[in-house]
């Protein structure tokens, strides 16, 4: 009888003890915050692959701590690995997201200088395009173009601001070469009329 | 009895220490439908069909649970059957679901190029209306912005954001039904078989009198940049014009940079004019006073404006020279008519008598 008694004792502080183990708050909340900074700096924009891996490896941790806070013997061992991996990859994803967010800034800063240049060379050549009668409807027809691309580039930096970096980039580049063509076309119809004077 | 009772607890311990330590392998499934989760998300499941990808999530979570809830049972008391079975359901419907996906991509991928290629259809057709006609109004900005707009749509639809895109081309749309709205009082009178019908039957007349009388007539044909001399009502010459900056509008007053229509004749032949050589004609007649004085009136020309005189055919030019109302020829070509016609010849001008006219036929693309 004494034996049972003690054997129950044993049983009890053995399960009691084990019992007890808490889940870890600590790494859930460090982890759950790193990624919540990675998304802040635009990690689901920017780098979506690596954000949804990241994502997923949280709820597989967050998953084992559910299995663990079920069973009578709790085990977070495996929980508290899965989050700190998760919180490793959270903040390396942080670190990434702003990385490649600011190199596309640039690249769509550079695009934008690159487009602005375009156009104001082409309305200046435009302006000082060889006039003669057979050229003028095309010349007018030219500024036009320059003066829808000159409005399209007004939409540019806003997006800019937004964080749009490839939209602006792309439109940059589209209207840059269109302001490039109409440059082209004016040297090359200079450089024709000036063959024709020699 | 009592060691017979240990034996069998120790052997019950031991069989359940043996086979109980051995955690039974997870589903093949669950890894799959995970796998395939991740494949429908880069496939873009969230934004095609949001409602099934939802509902395939939620499928995909109540079996993780699932699992999740068997996990956390004594090993031994695992059954991972039910588990196999949920996620094979997941598997199912996620692979109908990738089907799915791809067929409303495709969908709206397609139906978004095609808008877009009406549209840069639409561009192209006045771009090229505007080119042909070198008339100054029909070079808008409107268009390149809508060219760009459309560029920007078909971008936004490579990144798989379809609503972004249509507002684009919706954008795009409505430029360009400002240019056609803008441009359409300008050119539907070339569309218009009454007024081409009149300005056939000014020609007819003309050439009818020609015939029967035995002279000279000249005919201005616009949308072609035409001059043809016709003598007894037969053709003797074309040659290549140039015509005003805003050639598409009858003339109504000075500065308009527009070439007259109507009936006129030539008053004076100068053999040492500005442009060359040239052919004055009685620019405004009647029929002119009346038009700009009812313009006038109703306040559709600017106060001070005059109705202009002075237009001629001229040399200095050819068939892409633009002018400010005149009608310009080369040099040898004014040299030729100028050489073969008197004051006092009769010269029609008239927008065409073409019924299916560029302008016509492109009125007809845009709509």
């Amino acid at each position: 009888m004494k034996n049972l008694l003690v054997l129950i004792a044993g049983l009890a502080l053995v399960s009691s003890l084990a019992g007890c183990a808490k889940p870890p708050q600590e790494e859930m909340n460090g982890t759950k915050a790193a990624i919540e900074a990675a998304a802040a700096e635009g990690s689901a924009k920017y780098v979506a692959e690596d954000n949804k891996k990241v994502n997923d490896e949280y709820a597989a941790a967050m998953e084992e701590i559910k299995v663990q806070e079920a069973k009578w013997f709790k085990n977070y061992d495996k929980a508290k690995q899965l989050l700190a991996q998760a919180k490793a990859d959270a903040d390396a994803l942080k670190a990434k997201t702003a990385q490649v967010k600011e190199e596309l800034k640039q690249q769509a800063v550079a695009a934008l200088a690159e487009a602005t240049t375009a156009v104001t060379d082409a309305k200046a050549k435009l302006e000082t395009a060889p006039k003669g009668k057979g050229s003028a409807a095309d010349i007018e027809a030219m500024k036009a173009d320059a003066a829808g691309m000159e409005a399209e580039l007004a939409t540019i930096q806003p997006l800019v601001d937004q964080g749009e970096f490839v939209a602006a980039a792309e439109k940059a580049a589209s209207i840059r070469d269109r302001a490039t063509a109409i440059s082209t076309q004016i040297d090359e119809a200079a450089a024709m009329k000036a063959g024709k004077k020699k | 009895m009592k060691s017979s009772c240990l034996k069998t607890g120790l052997l019950l311990t031991i069989l359940m220490v043996v086979t109980g330590c051995s955690e039974p392998p997870a589903p093949t499934e669950i890894q799959l439908a995970l796998a395939q989760e991740t494949e429908l998300w880069r496939a873009g499941a969230s934004i095609y069909t949001p409602e099934s990808y939802q509902q395939y999530l939620s499928a995909l979570n109540s079996a993780r649970d699932l699992f999740t809830r068997e996990r956390s049972r004594m090993v031994w008391f695992r059954d991972y059957q039910p588990i196999s079975q949920s996620f094979a359901q997941v598997l199912e419907m996620g692979k109908k679901m990738q089907g799915d996906v791809q067929t409303v991509a495709l969908q709206q991928t397609t139906e978004i190029a095609k808008t877009a290629a009406t549209l840069e259809k639409r561009i192209i057709l006045l771009k090229e209306l505007a080119e042909t006609l070198k008339d100054r109004r029909l070079a808008m900005r409107k268009l390149t912005q809508a060219d760009i707009r459309i560029e920007d749509a078909k971008r936004l639809a490579k990144e798989r954001r379809s609503k972004e895109a249509n507002e684009k081309l919706e954008a795009a749309r409505i430029d360009i039904d400002a240019v056609i709205k803008t441009i359409r009082p300008l050119v539907e009178r070339y569309a218009d078989r009454h007024q081409i019908a009149r300005w056939k039957s000014q020609v007819d007349q003309a050439l009818a009198e020609s015939r029967r009388e035995g002279k000279d007539v000249i005919v201005v044909r616009k949308i072609d940049r035409q001059v043809t001399l016709y003598r007894k009502g037969c053709r003797v010459r074309d040659f290549n014009a140039g015509f005003g900056f805003n050639f598409l509008a009858d003339k109504l007053y000075s500065g308009d940079k527009a070439t007259p229509e109507g009936e006129y004749k030539i008053i004076k032949k100068l053999d040492n004019s500005r442009y060359y050589k040239a052919l004055l004609i009685d620019y405004p007649n009647l029929e002119d006073r009346q038009r700009f004085d009812l313009a006038k009136r109703k306040k559709l020309i600017p106060r001070n404006a005059g109705i202009g005189n002075l237009i001629e055919i001229h040399g200095g030019g050819g068939d892409n020279s633009m002018t400010n109302g005149c009608i310009s020829l080369q040099d040898h070509h004014i040299t030729d008519l100028f050489n073969q016609v008197a004051v006092g010849t009769p010269v029609v001008i008239v927008g065409t008598i073409d019924y299916d006219n560029i302008i016509a036929s492109a009125l007809r693309g845009l709509n």
